[in-house]
């Protein structure tokens, strides 16, 4: 009699258990979510991170979309109210899903329009100074209108410690942006150098030359980066003041080592990041580089050894004298 | 029967081709072959591109096989002191110490060629100026 006991007694558990687990996952079928991490590049601050998130509901309409950002970030970060399809023409076409999008602290929300069963919209999230060098994760959740949830929570995502600017101009004329600073990113022209007396945060020059004379010899020159004190490869006629700090910057020239952040090419995979420049050797380096080129690039370490930049050369033109440039940093 | 002789057969095969192959120390093919020279030369910079002016071959006589001295310019501006070289060799030859790795060229340096038997070693000189 008791061994009965004990058996229906089971068997009851266990059907309560299989009912339990079934409403369950009818629950979590009412509504469906996914979510892709777009950005590949390393997470440099100042840049965004980008989400494609997508929501369905089976019983209803999708009411919002959120994230919580496990620290807020910066200025342009949120939910984009539009869902994208890629037309039968291969141009990407939008429809706008969402009435309304805002983002206050770490939440980001978007309300959307009374029709919409299942979007996928894009989210941004501007990479804030707080996060450089640190980890940041984000919890995405969607509710219908028959007050469903779920949520999707993203791993830690290391920020980048790196620093990063593009599209600099440097100009090899007297009265061009050529003096470069690593420590201000930014290349000066010669009265912005002396009225400013920044001659000690000039870390190298730029200079287009055709050919350099050596005695009687002339010898290829073409586009280069001088420290002020490479006097060696200054171009003909070319000087600095004799008042000026004269810093050696070691240099080591590279080509095909791209970076799809400064090349602009989001289709390029390859980046520079932290662990390139921690590992940046200069023994044996030199303080200059001739013949830099399109697509080329140049690691450096200030005199300082405060810093490691990459600076990559997005395009040089012989009939302007001009190269422009992006430059990552790494401080140490 | 007939698959025990085959057997057979099959391991002395395998021990006459064995001691007839005979490798070094670093896992390398010891041949018969006496021949021992450089074929051809070349140093890269950082940025993995030749530095030289004009590649070193037999051809050009950049390399003198007799002498065993390879001679070559350096394009102005070149870093000597941060080159990778690398050598042309054939038949089974080594080359002592390796090449591949970072160099200082700023002074002549040697390399030993040794023959595929083993038997025939010969030390190139390698003398990189730089145009100026």
């Amino acid at each position: 009699m008791r061994n009965r006991i004990c058996i229906i007694s089971l068997l009851g558990i266990m059907i309560c258990c299989t009912i339990v687990s079934c409403s369950k996952n009818e629950e979590e079928q009412q509504i469906k979510n996914d979510l892709i991490k777009r950005t590949t590049s390393p997470l440099v601050v100042g840049e965004q991170i980008y989400f494609a998130y997508a929501a369905a509901s089976m019983d209803g309409m999708l009411k919002t979309m959120r994230v919580e950002a496990s620290i807020a970030g910066g200025e342009g970060t949120g939910y984009e109210p539009y869902t994208w399809r890629t037309g039968n023409n291969g141009v990407d076409v939008s429809t706008e899903v969402a009435s309304s999008c805002s983002t206050s602290g770490v939440l980001s929300e978007a309300t959307l329009k009374s029709n919409v069963q299942s979007t996928t919209l894009r989210y941004y999230y501007t990479i804030p100074e707080t996060l450089r060098g640190k980890e940041v994760s984000f919890v995405f959740s969607a509710v219908s209108t028959t007050g469903h949830e779920t949520s999707m929570r993203t791993p830690s995502y290391k920020v980048s410690a790196l620093d990063m600017k593009k599209n600099i101009t440097m100009v090899s004329t007297d009265d061009g942006a050529r003096y470069f600073s690593i420590e201000d990113m930014k290349a000066y022209t010669l009265t912005e150098v002396e009225a400013g007396n920044l001659s000690g945060k000039i870390d190298f020059i730029y200079a287009y030359a055709p050919k350099k004379s050596i005695g009687e010899n002339q010898y290829d020159y073409k586009h280069a980066f001088f420290s002020p004190a490479a006097t060696t490869y200054y171009p003909d006629g070319f000087s600095i003041p004799n008042s000026w700090t004269k810093n050696s910057t070691l240099m080591d020239k590279k080509l095909y080592v791209w970076d799809g952040q400064l090349k602009n090419d989001p289709n390029n995979g390859i980046y520079v990041d932290d662990l390139d420049m921690q590992e940046q050797t200069f023994n044996n380096s030199v303080d200059y580089v001739l013949d830099i080129r399109t697509e080329g690039s140049v690691f450096m370490q200030t005199a300082s050894k405060k810093y490691v930049a990459y600076i990559y050369i997005n395009k040089v033109t012989d009939s302007s004298q001009t190269a422009e440039v992006g430059i990552k940093r790494y401080t140490y | 029967m007939k698959s025990k002789i085959l057997y057979l057969l099959f391991i002395a095969v395998a021990f006459y081709s064995c001691s007839d192959r005979p490798i070094d120390e670093n896992g390398l093919l010891i041949s018969e072959k006496s021949a021992c020279y450089m074929s051809s030369f070349n140093l890269v910079g950082t940025d993995n591109q030749t530095v030289l002016v004009t590649v070193p071959t037999v051809a050009n006589a950049l390399i003198d096989t007799v002498k065993c001295e390879v001679n070559a310019v350096a394009r102005f501006g070149t870093n000597l002191k941060k080159v990778k070289p690398y050598c042309g060799l054939t038949e089974d030859i080594i080359c002592e110490p390796g090449m591949g790795g970072w160099e200082d060229f700023t002074f002549p340096k040697k390399y030993t060629l040794v023959s595929g038997n083993r038997k025939i070693r010969k030390e190139y000189t390698i003398n990189i100026t730089i145009q100026q």
